[in-house]
């Protein structure tokens, strides 16, 4: 294994900021960037791993809601109701090799403003609620719910 | 801003100082949307020794918020002779050539601010005098006539539908314009909602635009003035109520930090004598949540494309954006 491991040299670059940067510095504004650069830091450690892991899940996740929603699309319902273009570019974008990503989350967002706007029919409704369900579910494990506004 | 230019600047703009000097030039954290720098000037004039405190904001290289200088200026100079609390304007320059980007130059006064969390642990008997008067500022604004105060010039709403239209409109363009080809799904159906469900005014007020905590001073004998007008226009006032009041600038259900959101509400109805339209408060709720996730991907992209080295645009993405996707999905009925 070669070392440093990425998290290791963001482990060392936050100690240079908070052991030797930030003693030598006079600026309220300079003192303030560099306490963030080395929170930030400590974040962009976890997110070495958490980020592909989010990303993972969030494609496997889509494709499997896509899959489930996609005798839907013959029913007529969705087509009814304006979303038909939606559900099959999502579908598609699932069927990629490797799965197209953003046309899947791009067709998820159309899909959700159908049930914002109440004009989903229902049990594609279901489908789109839980996904985005589970997403915020995911987002939450990414970057926890602190506001530094409280 | 350096010294020595700022000083050559500031020789020009006073002719009458002699021996005039910047003391204590330093770059302040804060206001993100621009660069902001503490100063004092001293000179003299009629043989009189004389010493002022000043704020300098300058156009960052990047940042949350693109907005004209010049416009932030008149809107506060106007402010100034309407008697609304704001910081004395003093000058602006829009020439490149003198400090690099457009600055511009006010009357320091001292105070602190405070959103959410921070608001919240102040004494509650502050807490509720701030309250007082910060909703009494907002509804003084509100009130002004923008007419025969000739702010026209902020673009006038054509009929009452275009405040909500308009203002969708806006935020939804900045959407797709940093979104950097990302999709949000969540961002999408609050947008898709507020195409779908626009509303009426009831009548075309001045809009601060960013009326919250955390935007104005205070010190412990209460309100000192209001700051950052840079997103002030003609619209809806009812856009800055529910703006001042989000989720996100106040813990628990204390609006902006200071006092129990319905209690906010009632002193609201009680300063402005008109009951609040609920369907109206809850669409610019909406789209509050939605324009301040869309601030946040301005400032994300800025930090990617490396126009602006600011840090705290990364924590947008890790504390500010979860929190108002919450929030849109909370209020759209988005999750079971």
């Amino acid at each position: 294994m070669l070392r440093p491991t990425p998290k290791e040299v963001l482990a060392g670059l936050q100690r240079t900021i908070l052991e030797t940067v930030m003693p030598e510095l006079t600026s309220p504004y300079a003192i303030s960037q560099a306490g963030t650069a080395a929170l930030v830091l400590t974040m962009a450690s976890e997110w070495v791993d958490s980020f592909p892991k989010y990303h993972a899940a969030e494609i496997e996740d889509l494709q499997q809601t896509f899959d489930s929603l996609r005798p839907h699309g013959e029913t007529g319902i969705v087509e009814a109701a304006g979303f038909r273009e939606a559900l099959d570019s999502g579908v598609r974008a699932s069927d990629q090799e490797p799965p197209d990503y953003r046309g899947m989350e791009a067709a998820m967002g159309e899909l959700a403003g159908g049930v914002a706007t109440k004009r989903l029919p229902g049990p594609v409704a279901g489908e789109v609620r839980a996904y985005l369900k589970r997403h915020l579910e995911r987002i939450r494990t990414l970057f926890g719910t602190t506001s530094p506004f409280g | 801003m350096d010294s020595i230019r700022l000083t050559e600047y500031l020789k020009r703009k006073l002719p009458d100082a002699t021996d005039l000097r910047v003391v204590d030039l330093k770059r302040i954290p804060g206001g993100s949307s621009r660069e902001t720098y503490s100063f004092d000037v001293e000179w003299t004039e009629n043989g009189e020794r004389k010493r002022r405190p000043m704020i300098g904001r300058r156009d960052p290289t990047g940042g949350l918020l693109k907005s004209e200088r010049r416009r932030e200026f008149n809107v506060v100079d106007t402010m100034h002779r309407a008697g609304m609390k704001v910081p004395e304007p003093l000058f602006v320059e829009l020439d490149p050539s003198v400090m690099d980007r457009p600055f511009f130059i006010m009357h320091r006064l001292n105070g602190r601010t405070a959103a959410g969390a921070m608001a919240a642990a102040e004494p509650e008997a502050l807490r509720a005098k701030l309250a007082v008067a910060f909703v009494s500022e907002m509804t003084r604004l509100h009130q002004l006539d923008w007419r025969s105060l000739g702010m026209e010039w902020l673009g006038v709403p054509k009929d009452l539908a275009e405040p909500a239209r308009a203002q969708t409109q806006h935020w939804l363009e900045l959407y797709n314009q940093d979104r950097m080809g990302e999709a949000w799904p969540i961002i999408d159906a609050a947008f898709a909602w507020l195409k779908a469900n626009p509303v009426m005014s009831d009548r075309i007020a001045i809009c601060h635009g960013d009326f919250r905590a955390g935007n104005y001073l205070f010190d412990d004998s209460g309100f000192i003035t209001m700051l950052d007008w840079e997103m002030t226009h003609l619209g809806d006032p009812l856009e800055d109520l529910a703006w001042s009041s989000m989720g996100l600038w106040g813990k628990d259900n204390l609006a902006g930090g200071l006092i129990d959101r319905e209690a906010y509400y009632k002193l609201y109805e009680q300063k402005s004598g008109a009951p609040i339209d609920r369907k109206r408060l809850f669409f610019y709720g909406v789209l509050g949540n939605a324009k301040m996730a869309v601030i946040c991907l301005t400032g994300i992209r800025d930090f990617t494309e490396a126009r602006t080295s600011d840090t705290v645009m990364v924590l947008l993405l890790q504390a500010v954006l979860p929190i108002l996707l919450e929030d849109l999905a909370a209020q759209l009925n988005l999750v079971e």
